[in-house]
């Protein structure tokens, strides 16, 4: 798991970026590598994480844009 | 009915008549005829023009002759196929007369291919050179990815297509962003907004995956995506692309060139979303229960390791050690006094050996027999000899169950 996701607040994070660390914690924490304060980080962060992908599931809202020559601008049908 | 308008005497004077009021005179007779306002020729296209007006003019020409022939802007947006050079046509619409050139033209509303069979024949010719070229290969598609965050929409903007593609996919996965590039799908221009509308999503949005989609129509409404730009458009694409065009049964060029094709714009919009929001949901249930599992696992693991340890320690603590010491003191003991005890047994039968031995010997034993034991009562010393005795001595005669005195009365 790199540093640098870890330093990111995890309100941040993209559903995709959020469950792929989620899953890299999984992996560490099966890996029994780690002291027990290190698990007890790792784990805490694994739940903040998958409450961040619940929360943005929960949230999901299509969003829909139109390419207007160069410019993104909002989807303008009828 | 012209001699409504113009009085035959005007026509009958000598005197000439201006350039303006002779084809003012044609242009009514032209179009007053039923056959020229209602009429459709046939020949190839040339001199193609599209001015940035919007008109287009072109010539339309055979062996023996040519037309000149225009289409207004307002009808260029209903033709149904898309005009190139030597393209052999039927073009439908009226004469009249362009009085400030002197030139007369067919104002044309509607074209058609020439011929039956003719967009068939050119679709399988374009077919088998893109074919041959290797355009269609399975082996230059690109792999539709399973995941995405970005889909890119190429579609007309009004069509149905778009919103039942977009309903689709808010329906399946809502987690999705989507850009709509909108473009022309049938008719003049159709296939020139199709690469544009392609290469923008491209190099502007980059999108995962590209649906390229229009709703049914006839063969002739999806004529724009047979055309070799498109189709080239798609191979050249970064974004893989899958093709929803017209009906299940409808099959086009950009179906072939594209990575993947969907008998329908719905079809394609779900092939997109392949992995719904349902789909997340479980792959993140799934995260958290390993999760919770292995968090459990651990405390387990670091449970039995402090029990383990525990044990170890004590089996390490003093009072063991002090308890061992006991028992083993003990032991030490035990063999001690067993030893001890041996040894006293062993002393006893050795004593009383001893002391059968000593009594055997003892002299007390002989007087049982009959002797006895005689001693000078003045200093006790035994008598064995008559020389150690005189007349007169006092001695003392030991028996069995005593003494007693005797005086030597003589010796013999």
């Amino acid at each position: 798991m790199s540093k640098k996701s870890e330093s990111k607040n995890v309100d941040e994070l993209t559903y995709e970026e959020a469950f792929t660390e989620l899953v890299a914690v999984v992996e560490a924490l099966e890996s029994d590598v780690n002291s027990l304060d290190e698990t007890m980080v790792l784990f805490e962060r694994g739940q903040t994480l998958s409450h961040r992908c619940a929360t943005l599931l929960d949230q999901a809202e299509l969003k829909v844009l139109q390419l207007s020559g160069e410019k993104i601008i909002e989807l303008d049908v009828e | 009915m012209l001699s409504n308008m113009y009085p035959s005497s005007y026509f009958k004077t000598s005197v000439s008549l201006s350039v303006t009021d002779l084809m003012r005179y044609l242009r009514q007779l032209m179009e007053s005829d039923e056959i020229l306002q209602n009429i459709w020729v046939q020949g190839e296209i040339s001199n193609l023009a599209r001015p940035s007006s919007g008109h287009i003019y072109f010539t339309l020409k055979d062996a023996g002759a040519s037309l000149r022939c225009v289409v207004w802007r307002s009808s260029v947006a209903r033709l149904k196929m898309s005009l190139q050079n030597g393209l052999s046509i039927e073009a439908h619409g009226n004469i009249n007369v362009y009085e400030s050139a002197g030139q007369y033209q067919l104002n044309t509303d509607t074209i058609r291919p020439k011929g039956e069979g003719v967009l068939h024949q050119e679709f399988m010719r374009l077919k088998m050179l893109l074919e041959a070229e290797g355009l269609f290969d399975n082996n230059r598609k690109r792999p539709i990815p399973e995941s995405m965050n970005k889909i890119g929409i190429v579609t007309s903007l009004t069509g149905a297509a778009l919103q039942d593609m977009i309903n689709t996919i808010k329906r399946r996965n809502p987690m999705l962003e989507v850009v709509v590039a909108g473009t022309l799908v049938q008719g003049e221009g159709a296939p020139e907004k199709l690469v544009e509308s392609l290469n923008l999503l491209n190099e502007i949005i980059a999108p995962d995956l590209i649906l390229l989609a229009r709703g049914g129509g006839s063969i002739e409404d999806l004529w724009a995506f047979n055309d070799e730009r498109v189709v080239r458009a798609i191979v050249a694409s970064k974004s893989p692309v899958i093709t929803g065009i017209g009906h299940e049964t409808d099959f086009t060029l950009s179906d072939f060139a594209a990575d993947l094709r969907a008998p329908t714009p719905t079809a394609a919009a779900e092939i997109a979303t392949g992995l719904t929001i349902d789909d997340l949901r479980s792959q993140l249930l799934e995260a958290n229960s390993l999760l919770l599992r292995s968090i459990k696992v651990i405390h387990e693991l670091k449970k039995n390791e402090t029990r383990d340890c525990i044990a170890r320690l004590q089996y390490c603590s003093p009072s063991r050690r002090i308890q061992n010491s006991w028992q083993g003191l003990d032991a030490m003991t035990r063999r001690m006094l067993s030893s001890q005890q041996h040894r006293m047994v062993l002393e006893r039968t050795r004593l009383n050996g001893i002391k059968e031995h000593l009594s055997s010997l003892n002299p007390l034993d002989v007087l049982k027999r009959g002797y006895s034991i005689v001693s000078r009562e003045v200093d006790g010393q035994l008598i064995a000899r008559v020389d150690q005795v005189s007349e007169g001595d006092n001695l003392s005669v030991r028996v069995t169950n005593g003494t007693f005195p005797v005086q030597v009365s003589g010796k013999g």
